[in-house]
């Protein structure tokens, strides 16, 4: 079968060491596209790694690749985050399990503006035998049916690159059959799979190689390939081995037997998937040219984004948040419940009156809510790592800033919603209604919360890349609030004054934006930073 | 390559990209180059070890300019300076670091006589005025030292070598203690000079908020053990970033909050006579030596970890 000279993936020896084991050994490789490559190896041999190296969502230490090829022309990848679209299928299901099958679709469809969403999700869904269940909650899925809406999403972007680890495990064989005619219907996206099926992966891939303790075999080196002879490379010069000559390198490589016969039994199958390989279809081909035509030149780093797609994405991510909010109501029912709580407790401690009310309570209205906050934030993060979304979200071609302000938006919400439920609740137990220029508290009320917001997110963001989130999220982010909470404190306490000092107020208030400022800038030049990996 | 070679070309080939990093063991065998290979690591060395790689990749270059630098390695692009400039400062910077025990070691009894017996008694304060002299000196390392960390920090999420995130790392334990004895001695002083332990003044409280920061940094830094080294460093810079960016607007929020209300106690002008002005310089310039010295010991004793963490991991590898 002809496959074609453009290399959709081209990586020179990748190594990754981790506690002085090389995990990944100067493994070099490029895939083309419509080539599908098959990863083979023991347990620990390092496929999952090469895979998630491959995808990017974890650093080299030494070595580089890269998507696309170099020397000029167009380029499907995204323009602006440079990357292609990958489909990725690892040992998380990457789902949202609060969310329906339909809109955990719809929010991953989304975030690769995919044409003609509805549609895709409707019949891809009918195919895997999905479409009844298709508007409950994915916790309420069972493992082969969560792993069937996985390879939905994955498939649901027309990906150019498909990277699947162990796709077949947990699937009945009607399931393996749905897989596999998917990757035929998109045999123009280049493909790497790993199994532990050697029967399976052999006669499905044109190409394989065996990985074991981070190396790998028998695919020619990055070095051999000449790029004027690429042409057209002929599978059979690849997968050349008899099969008694694979078992024989498998075994020795690995040190795991593998009986030939195996393989030669299922002959008939392979016969088969490669006559319908090289009867691919003229759309087919055309589409894979299409695909390749549109290829520039665009090396990994992330480009600035242009405006209104980030906005867009913005929007995508924080509508996702608020749904997550709106099937569970968890952090909007806690942070609420936990104030007024707070705010009982507090009056209750403090007699309220009308004498002590400069001096306690614009601290005690800050820290009701800021405690509260402190409640939340880790939660906020935490929700995209269940299943491993977050690794997902960050495959898509968005720029990671999009990802950290999404999430302060939506914190802002949450505050905002808070202040507004709270700040009465405790103007009444307190007996503390603003005496004068109340029409500016609301706008001191929204800057504090921006600053609480965006502070918090990032050092949230930081905290629950760590085990110890809950621990360390307060002691992080109390010192670093003193500033806010501060001016916060000093500016409510000025409308308790029968008389506004109106310079105090400008101070303040000027003071807390410059403090939304330095923290937003912090948080857009660290974020790309902070959710490396 | 033909196909009955590819079969085997697995070491090889590693050997190969090993030996652009350390050509001299082109011969050897893949177990004594393991060996020889990883001290020369320039990810995992230090100071001294640093040096040790850049002064290599420079002899390679003068001897054989058949070897080009490796493309990612970031020391051989970094020196652009001539190789004779290069080891003339190296030298320099070698034989000061080899003295300066010695030379604080003269320093601190000639700053304590100093303080002691030649400054010359406060008219109002008393002798405890003496505390001033030590106070200041350590506040500056101390904010000093937070500097560093912030510069490290940034330097590390740029070039991602480990030796920044160790810098930062052991400049945040000296400067922590650097400001809490500068905390503690202020309470000494304030006492019988203002009657009180504690005042909201903006640079007590700003020393304040900083210490808590950095015991912040510090917590982190030491909850991250347990994760991923390469993340450890990362995280941990970040929180040094925003640490220090929030440092002006403590003392900015601070001096306003304290102007609005009565402040209970002035400092006055600098009356110091030319004598305190002298032992003053004199004692910044010793607390500055003795950072320094500090600052060397805490890395190569960080280094130190690391290398017998490698060692260990070694001895296990083989066994």
């Amino acid at each position: 079968m002809v496959i074609s000279k453009k290399p959709v993936i081209s990586a020179k020896n990748l190594s990754l060491i981790r506690s002085g084991f090389k995990i990944i050994d100067d493994v070099s490789l490029k895939l083309y596209a419509g080539e599908r490559l098959a990863l083979f190896g023991p347990n620990g041999a390092g496929k999952t790694t090469l895979l998630r190296l491959l995808a990017g969502l974890q650093e080299t230490d030494r070595g580089e690749f890269k998507y696309g090829y170099q020397d000029g022309g167009n380029n499907n990848l995204d323009k602006d985050s440079g990357k292609p679209r990958i489909g990725f299928l690892g040992h998380d299901i990457y789902l949202y399990n609060d969310l329906t099958g339909r809109e955990n679709l719809n929010f991953f469809g989304d975030l690769y503006n995919a044409p003609g969403l509805q549609g895709r999700i409707e019949r891809l869904t009918e195919r895997a035998g999905l479409s009844l269940e298709l508007d409950e909650k994915v916790r309420t899925y069972s493992r082969g049916m969560q792993q069937k809406l996985a390879i939905c999403r994955c498939f649901l972007i027309k990906p150019e690159i498909l990277l699947l680890d162990e796709p077949f495990t947990g699937l009945d064989s009607q399931a393996s059959k749905f897989l596999i005619e998917l990757l035929d219907d998109n045999s123009s996206a280049a493909v790497i799979f790993s199994s532990h099926d050697i029967e399976l992966g052999y006669h499905l891939a044109s190409s394989w190689v065996i990985i074991c303790r981070g190396r790998i075999l028998d695919r020619k080196q990055e070095d051999d390939y000449d790029s004027s002879q690429i042409d057209q490379i002929s599978r059979d010069s690849q997968n050349s081995w008899s099969s008694r000559e694979f078992s024989r390198h498998y075994q020795k490589l690995t040190g795991q037997k593998l009986d030939a016969h195996q393989l030669d039994g299922k002959n008939r199958g392979s016969a088969d998937y490669n006559n319908k390989i090289t009867e691919k279809s003229p759309e087919n081909k055309k589409e894979g040219e299409k695909n390749q035509k549109k290829m520039p030149k665009t090396s990994r780093p992330i480009s600035r984004m242009s405006g209104l797609k980030f906005a867009r994405a913005l929007l995508v991510l924080v509508k996702k948040d608020l749904l997550l909010e709106f099937n569970t109501g968890q952090l909007s029912g806690t942070v609420l419940l936990f104030a007024l709580i707070g705010g009982t407790i507090f009056s209750m401690s403090f007699l309220p009156g009308q004498d002590n009310v400069q001096t306690l309570f614009p601290g005690i209205y800050w820290f009701t809510q800021i405690f509260a906050a402190l409640l939340i934030l880790n939660r906020s993060f935490l929700r995209d790592t269940e299943n491993s979304c977050q690794e997902a979200i960050l495959l898509a071609p968005i720029l990671r800033e999009t990802f950290l302000s999404a999430r302060i938006i939506f914190n802002y919400l949450i505050f905002l919603f808070l202040a507004v439920i709270i700040s009465p609740v405790l103007f009444i137990l307190f007996e503390a209604f603003p005496v004068s220029g109340a029409p500016w508290f609301p706008l001191l009320v929204l800057l504090v919360n921006l600053g609480l917001a965006a502070n918090g997110s990032l050092l949230a963001a930081l905290a629950t890349s760590t085990r110890f989130s809950d621990l360390l999220l307060p002691v992080l982010l109390l010192p670093v609030l003193i500033p806010l909470v501060l001016a916060a404190v000093e500016g409510t306490r000025l409308f308790y004054y029968p008389e506004l000092d109106q310079a105090s107020l400008y101070f303040w208030l000027l003071f807390i934006i410059l403090y939304d400022a330095v923290c937003l800038l912090i948080n857009f030049i660290l974020a790309p930073y902070l959710l490396k990996e | 390559m033909p196909k009955n070679q590819s079969s085997n070309n697995g070491p090889e080939d590693s050997q190969k990209s090993h030996n652009r990093h350390n050509k001299h063991n082109k011969q050897n065998s893949q177990e004594s180059h393991k060996e020889q290979a990883n001290p020369t690591d320039p990810n995992k060395s230090s100071n001294q070890d640093k040096e040790n790689v850049r002064d290599k990749h420079a002899e390679n270059e003068q001897q054989d300019k058949q070897v080009k630098p490796e493309k990612n390695d970031k020391h051989v692009n970094m020196n652009k300076q001539s190789p004779q400039l290069k080891m003339k400062k190296k030298k320099l910077i070698e034989i000061f670091q080899k003295y300066n025990p010695y030379i604080l070691a003269g320093l601190i009894p000639l700053s304590l006589i100093a303080v002691f017996v030649y400054a010359p008694q406060e008219r109002v304060m008393g002798n405890v005025q003496r505390i001033f002299y030590y106070h200041v000196g350590s506040a500056w390392v101390g904010f000093f030292a937070f500097f560093i960390v912030f510069a490290a920090s940034i330097q590390y999420l740029r070039t991602e070598d480990k030796y920044w995130s160790m810098l930062a790392r052991a400049s945040a334990e000296i400067g922590v203690i650097f400001t809490t004895f500068v905390l503690l001695s202020g309470m000494l002083w304030a006492r019988p000079t203002w009657n009180t332990w504690w005042t909201w003044d903006p640079r007590l409280t700003t020393s304040l908020v900083l210490w808590l920061m950095y015991l912040a940094y510090l917590f982190l830094s030491q909850t991250l053990k347990g994760e991923e080294k390469s993340s450890q460093s990362r995280l941990a810079a970040i929180f040094g970033i925003i640490a220090f960016v929030n440092v002006p607007l403590v003392f900015m929020s601070i001096r306003w909050w304290r102007t609005i209300h009565p402040v209970v106690i002035e400092i006055g002008g600098t009356g110091l006579s030319p004598r305190m002005i002298q032992v003053l310089i004199f004692s910044l310039i010793t607390i500055s030596l003795l950072y320094y010295q500090l600052l060397l010991m805490r890395l190569k004793q960080l280094n130190n970890e690391i290398r017998v963490k490698q060692l260990v991991n070694r001895l296990r590898r083989r066994r």
